[in-house]
């Protein structure tokens, strides 16, 4: 399992009228190949802005700033923009949010698939088109030529994000990053998705990033976890431990808002956080969820350093450091 | 399809009939047409008899379908000037304006669309701004100003374009100029708003996820979205161009239907005035039903 | 509105980070203060409307006064120009400067009660169809129809060929032709407020009609009209120009810009300042309620530019 991504100290920051805006602070990312890693968090928390940095799909207005980012041992750093083209959609495969959105109205859906095997492989139509068909194939979808000649607007949800996941798949991608591919789905398609998702991960042996704010969706496929707050990481591990030992504040609170499968004792009460997410403008070394916590203490103010109450299992706070386990 | 089509056509007829209700009673507004025919020495004996003979002392609607029934085969009476049959005086002319209306509208798209792309691709930068000002400047130009203008300096200063008539196609290109400078700036800023709304749309941001080229993106992906609107006003401009010659036409001794019209209109030819009045609608209520069946071909979402 | 100052149990007080985050019209307040389109804009409407209300004092001369002795002097500019007719004069000697601030009332005289006539004429049309929908909406969007329909120049044309140019005729006709927009934005704006919570509340409450037409959809309404109207009175006061200048809008003596361009026609090519000066009025007055237009649209709903 080689390690495929490495994201070192990765930030964003955005200006706006009232000072620059630290979208991302601070992320490491390590992807390996075979291994879904599911980054958690509340909306806004920067978790899709991560991996739109690591694309370089953000806006100009966008600054991004890291150590290093490698991926299958190139700097995406100092890469071209023509180069780094080259890479999206052939090595480095993205699946959106709402695919309704997210497909273009006009084109077919076949035209899409093949516009982007056709673009990485200098192919030929025909060539496409049997890689298109040969993809939908594998992903379950009946009749795939009638589909590849439909519209977007004449699939339902699903499909349309069965679609999506095709076209990420069309070059045969090292990393997939899915960004909350099922949120904009109905329930039950949900576990059919993400149980796709995870079958093709298997199957192609690549390395699945899944973007997400359900934690249901990370106790069932996880194996790394990052939960992310405030734009930065706060805990991260394999997600055996982390489920097993939540240490940071944030991470314990999310696990007790949620009924999750195998942990959720019957009766049991959810609990809340109370509170809003702070601002992300201005000084943010200090630790964002100080505001919110139970157990803040006045050096939660000051720079918060890593600590890692078990190997492979980082955390993000100062209370990490005692070797009183916090209960 | 089929019940769009028809749908569609009944409103158009409704319309139309409207319109040419609206063109026939315009000119009878003019208060006594018969003593104007008259001539201003008639008698009342006279002018009853010019009544007569032109049949306007019976019932409005009965003058009103009678031309009706006339126009729908093709007779829509004589000029009342050159007693010619005022169909042929169209159908002589509708060349001429033909031409100009649809010259200055490729003129305007030619100009506009690139420059409405290249906007809202480098927004707000020195290039946006130029172009929002050039809108500005072509939307507040009075035409007949304009015109007089490019004559100036042209045709008199310069010397290197006819002023007036329409034989040679040289003589077209001052006229088109003109007019597709009024027209161009509301092209231009509804491709630049369609490219803005497109480029910051999802399914730009899947086309820049997978790798494309730059030119695809945009002109593909993106213009393929931003240019339906465009298309849509093409069709709708066309038939205001068409209506709205008037000025060019004159100005430059085109001898198109702008200009029959306004000599008409001054002379009080009825008969003239009024089909062109209907002709022109017709043409605008056509096209608009062409620019909705545009529409529906480019953009697969509108199912008819 | 700012974030809650929270306070944790014990001894501890964090302060949430505040955001102070205005009201909408405050916002649009603001804006407006930045928005250079507007305040140039704005600027030069009221400067033509001052000098249109003030024309009897500003003007050195009475705009119909011949003196055959100084026909086509120049401006002040030119050999042969001087400070007494700063702007020169033209084929019967009248002051072209006085010409020109009169001209000023005529248009804007013209476009702004026209834009009125059509704005109520248009807006309740369109109200009225977006709020009750059904035949009544279809028979509004007919009368839109053949509206749009007709060939706005020509129909102009022919209306003041046959009842005259006076102002008040001209005011009529251009009232009755440019009403389709405001009809077309009223009565789509008013189709999405009817389906808001406010409106189904107050219905709910047992509201007439036209209590809620006047109380709920008009306020909500008023932005986009008033937006419309500026840009229509820049297009009134060109079509206007258009017709004087074929003859058929103000008659002479009466001083409009566009009759001036005519009679400075016919010598065009020896003294192109008498058809310059009026068109260069014109475009800049257009211009600047164009800018008017574009900002307040700007200000007011800042979503893309246009």
């Amino acid at each position: 399992m080689a390690t495929l991504l490495h994201v070192d100290d990765l930030s964003v920051d955005i200006e706006t009228p009232v000072g620059p805006l630290h979208a991302v602070s601070k992320v490491c990312v390590r992807g390996s190949s075979g291994e879904t890693l599911c980054r958690v968090g509340e909306s806004g928390c920067g978790k899709t802005m991560t991996a739109l940095a690591l694309m370089r799909l953000l806006p100009r207005r966008a600054a991004v700033r890291a150590g290093a980012i490698t991926f299958e041992g190139r700097d995406l750093l100092t890469l071209s923009d023509a180069d780094m083209a080259a890479l999206r959609g052939d090595r480095l495969g993205m699946i959106f949010q709402d695919p309704m959105t997210s497909l273009n109205p006009v084109f077919t859906i076949g035209d899409q698939l093949e516009e982007v095997y056709r673009r990485h492989r200098a192919a030929g139509h025909r060539e496409a088109r049997e890689r298109a068909e040969y993809l939908l194939q594998r992903i379950g979808i009946m009749s795939p030529a009638l589909r590849l000649s439909q519209y977007p607007h004449e699939l339902s949800g699903g499909l349309r994000q069965r679609m999506m996941i095709a076209m990420a798949l069309m070059c045969g991608p090292s990393l997939i990053i899915a960004d909350e591919p099922t949120t904009a789905l109905d329930v039950t398609v949900q576990v059919q998705i993400l149980r796709l998702l995870v079958e093709l991960q298997r199957e192609f042996r690549m390395a699945l990033i899944l973007i997400t704010h359900n934690l249901g969706v990370v106790a069932r496929v996880a194996d790394q976890v990052a939960v992310m707050y405030g734009g930065t990481i706060v805990e991260a591990g394999r997600a055996a431990d982390v489920f097993a030992r939540p240490t940071h504040p944030y991470t314990r609170a999310l696990l007790a808002c949620v009924p999750v499968p195998g942990r959720t004792k019957q009766h049991g009460r959810l609990g809340s956080i109370p509170g809003i997410v702070p601002s992300l403008i201005g000084d943010v070394r200090s630790c964002a969820f100080r505001n919110r916590c139970d157990h803040a203490q006045p050096a939660c103010a000051g720079e918060i350093t890593v600590h890692e109450p078990a190997p492979g299992h980082a955390v993000r706070c100062l209370l990490a450091a005692t070797s009183e386990v916090v209960r | 399809m089929l019940r769009f089509l028809i749908q569609r056509t009944v409103i158009a007829v409704l319309v139309a009939v409207t319109v040419s209700i609206i063109g026939f009673s315009l000119l009878r507004l003019s208060g006594d047409i018969a003593s104007v025919l008259a001539g201003e020495t008639a008698k009342p004996a006279d002018v009853a008899r010019v009544a007569h003979a032109y049949g306007l002392d019976r019932p409005f609607y009965i003058q009103y379908l009678d031309w009706a029934w006339h126009a729908l085969r093709g007779d829509l009476g004589q000029s009342l000037f050159t007693h010619e049959p005022v169909a042929g005086l169209i159908l002589d002319r509708i060349g001429v304006t033909a031409i100009l209306a649809v010259s200055s509208l490729i003129f305007a798209l030619v100009i506009a669309v690139p420059l409405g792309v290249l906007a809202a691709l480098r927004v707000n930068t020195w290039v946006d701004r130029t172009a929002l000002t050039l809108a500005v400047f072509g939307q507040a130009i009075p035409i007949f100003w304009f015109a007089l203008i490019l004559i100036f300096v042209l045709g008199v200063m310069l010397r290197v374009l006819p002023i007036s008539g329409s034989a040679t196609p040289a003589h077209f290109v001052m006229p088109t100029i003109t007019l597709g400078v009024a027209t161009m700036p509301a092209f231009m800023r509804l491709t630049r708003t369609g490219m803005l709304e497109v480029m910051a749309s999802d399914y730009i941001r899947t086309a820049w996820a997978k790798g494309l080229h730059p030119a695809s993106v945009i002109f593909k992906h993106a213009l393929r979205n931003a240019i339906l609107p465009v298309v849509s006003l093409s069709a709708v401009s066309l038939g205001f161009l068409l209506g709205g010659s008037v000025i060019v036409e004159s100005i430059f001794a085109l001898n198109g239907i702008g200009l029959l019209a306004y000599n008409s209109i001054t002379r009080i030819d009825f008969p003239v005035v009024q089909s062109i009045l209907v002709f022109l609608s017709l043409c605008y209520i056509a096209l608009t039903l062409i620019s909705d069946l545009i529409n529906a071909r480019l953009d697969p979402r509108i199912r008819l | 509105m700012s974030a809650p100052v929270l306070s944790q149990t014990g001894d501890m007080a964090v302060e949430a980070r505040e955001i102070q985050v205005p009201s909408p019209r405050e916002l649009a307040r603001r804006r407006a203060r930045r928005h250079i389109g507007l305040i140039l804009g704005g600027a030069v409407v009221a400067f033509a409307v001052f000098v249109a209300l003030l024309a009897p004092y500003l003007a050195p001369f009475d705009p119909y006064d011949q003196d055959l002795t100084q026909r086509l002097i120049g401006p002040v500019w030119q050999d042969g120009g001087s400070w007494v007719h700063p702007l020169g004069t033209d084929g019967f000697g009248r002051d072209y400067l006085s010409r020109l601030i009169y001209g000023a009332r005529i248009s804007l005289l013209i476009g702004f009660s026209a834009a009125l006539i059509a704005g109520l004429l248009g807006s309740t049309l369109g109200i009225v169809g977006g709020y009750f929908g059904g035949t009544v909406d279809a028979a509004v969007v007919y009368l839109i129809n053949v509206k749009l329909a007709l060939p706005v120049v020509l129909v102009a044309l022919s209306l003041a060929a046959i009842v005259g140019g006076s102002i008040s005729s001209l005011i009529l006709i251009m009232g009755f032709l440019t009403w389709d927009r405001y009809a077309v934005v009223t009565r789509s704006v008013t189709q999405q407020l009817r389906s808001r919570e406010f409106v189904l509340s107050a219905q709910a409450a047992g509201a007439s009609h036209g209590w809620i037409l006047v109380r709920e959809i008009l306020p909500n309404v008023m932005n986009h009209i008033i937006v419309v109207a500026s840009l229509e009175i820049a297009i009134i006061i060109l079509i206007e120009a258009a017709l004087s200048f074929l003859g058929l809008g103000v008659r002479p003596p009466t001083p409009s810009w566009g009759l001036m361009v005519a009679e400075g026609r016919s010598f065009l090519f020896f003294k192109p300042y008498l058809v310059v000066i009026p068109g260069i009025a014109i475009f800049l007055l257009v211009i600047a309620i164009n800018m008017a237009g574009d900002g307040l649209r700007d200000v007011m709903s800042p979503e893309g530019r246009e």
